[in-house]
């Protein structure tokens, strides 16, 4: 581990329903200001609680690279017109994360991109099917590039000018962390400088929908209610997953090459790690995640002691939030860290859970803040220490724990730090 | 429909992806690729100039013509027949 060339995290996007950009995202997490609403989805439950976001204009794309908005938006206009919403996402949290780490004059071709996720055109896949079986419209030569997740890669390569190397990671709801996991260990075995880490928007089409109804695993909206009250994450009464429309970027950047270009790091990339289960099943593991959670301690070089808060992969499923908690418990025993469940506030953003999870921790971490739990109130078991109704200043915070399972037994962690220990 | 009332439905066409050009440029002595459309652009004005025009046939026959003129004259020749 010492061997290792130490990581820091220095630019982070957010856009999602809680609106664009990372002030938003805090100001969201904050306030537990309401992103749900209810899609109706023929053939399934009427009204299913969802977070989803509008397609960003092109003037939202750009806007966030303050005064080079302009030109930006005169050289890149037509790509982005005619890009769909995931990548328009994808550029958007990509400009704002690079914006805020003061990139733009660093050297390309020391610079990665990583997209996490894989499938990320489903929707547009299921809505292009039915036009062309109905005769309505001819298949556009674009859609030979856009239905490969690379594409975001590419555009991200071609707005940005990243010439180093760029690929997408794809592990489930656990490919987010993946990315995060992958981006630190090619800056520390000296292929690049720094990753632009991209948490891809999922766009769920009816098939997906129906077929995680049908599994059992989305959330059941069938009591109505307020649907910003649908994702219950470790509470008794939970009701299964809220989907949610959410990118999310981070750059995570060699710490002498930042120091040495003065950036500020906004927190310390400490370790992670990732295994499987032996199952291609939707079957949570709480020895798997057990077991994931020990190996991220053991990279980062830390105990379980060291750990302040873990924000949880709780999706309020029913079996994943029994086998997380009880793994958490194991891992712990009476160290009781905080236990936070960013999906009550956020909804479940699939690809992109991983880093914007992550988002959230660089936060708390950089802000000295603990954010609250929202629609947890009654807690799964009473031996976890799980952070309240109130989010509080916490000067104290210095370690974080995220986790991220993914369908297929695929279970990954990863340890953040408090920038400047 | 007249070539000119053709030429109006690529001109619509053409401005929903070259949004930043005048409208005054789009002639039928002109080819797209001269207004900065690349061939991935050229191909959705022809098939959204197709799904506008009532008219459907494999985008292939649209391959190699020189100028929006040409373009104008193919989908003219397609609604007589």
């Amino acid at each position: 581990v010492t061997s290792k060339l130490p990581v820091v995290i220095t630019g982070l996007g957010a856009f999602g329903g809680f609106g664009a950009g990372v002030e938003a995202l805090a100001h969201a997490a904050l306030q537990g200001a309401g992103t749900f609403g209810l899609r109706d989805v023929d053939g399934l439950q009427q009204g299913i609680p969802c977070s989803a976001s509008d397609t960003p204009s092109v003037q939202d794309v750009f806007s966030a690279v303050g005064t080079r908005s302009e030109e930006m938006s005169r050289r890149f206009g037509r790509l982005m017109a005619s890009a769909p919403k995931d990548i328009r996402a994808a550029v958007q949290v990509g400009l704002e994360a690079w914006t805020v780490a003061g990139l733009w004059d660093a050297p390309p071709a020391r610079t990665s991109v990583v997209v996490s996720g894989s499938n990320l055109s489903q929707a547009r896949t299921a809505a292009l099917a039915i036009k062309r079986h109905a005769r309505k419209s001819r298949v556009r030569p674009r859609w030979a590039l856009q239905f490969l997740d690379t594409c975001a890669v590419g555009f991200l390569s071609e707005v940005l000018g990243i010439t180093g190397e760029g690929w997408t990671a794809g592990a489930a709801s656990a490919s987010g962390n993946l990315a995060l996991l992958q981006a630190a260990r090619h800056i520390a075995d000296g292929y690049a400088d720094r990753v632009l880490v991209i948490g891809a928007l999922t766009e769920l089409s009816a098939l997906e929908l129906e077929a995680l109804d049908t599994l059992g695993a989305l959330v059941d909206g069938r009591q109505g209610g307020d649907p910003a009250q649908a994702c219950r994450p470790f509470d008794r009464h939970r009701i299964g997953f809220v989907p949610a429309e959410i990118a999310a970027a981070i750059v995570l950047e060699r710490a002498d090459v930042a120091a040495a270009r003065g950036a500020r790091p906004l927190a310390r990339w400490l370790g992670g790690a990732m295994r499987l289960d032996g199952t291609h099943l939707p079957r949570p593991s709480e020895a798997g995640e057990a077991c994931v959670m020990r190996a991220a301690l053991e990279d980062a070089g830390l105990s379980a002691a060291a750990v302040d808060l873990v924000s949880a992969h709780a999706t309020a499923s029913q079996l994943g939030d029994e086998a997380e908690a009880a793994a958490i418990a194991a891992v712990f025993g009476a160290h009781r860290p905080w236990v936070q469940a960013p999906k009550g506030l956020l909804g479940h953003g699939l690809c992109s859970a991983g880093v914007i999870e992550a988002v959230l921790s660089v936060q708390q971490l950089d802000h000295s803040v603990i954010y609250k739990n929202h629609n947890l109130t009654t807690p799964i078991r009473d031996d976890l220490r799980f952070v309240g109704a109130i989010s509080s200043p916490n000067t104290s915070l210095r370690t974080i724990m995220s986790n991220s399972f993914g369908f297929g037994g695929i279970n990954t962690a990863v340890l953040l730090g408090r920038a400047g220990e | 429909m007249s070539r000119e009332e053709i030429l109006e439905v690529v001109r619509e066409s053409l401005l929903e992806i070259l949004y930043d050009i005048d409208p005054q440029r789009v002639t039928m002595d002109v080819s797209m690729k001269s207004l900065g459309a690349n061939s991935l652009d050229r191909s959705e004005v022809s098939l959204d100039s197709m799904e506008r025009l009532g008219l459907d046939f494999p985008a292939r026959e649209l391959g190699g013509l020189p100028n929006i003129g040409a373009l104008v004259e193919v989908f003219y020749q397609k609604m007589q027949a």
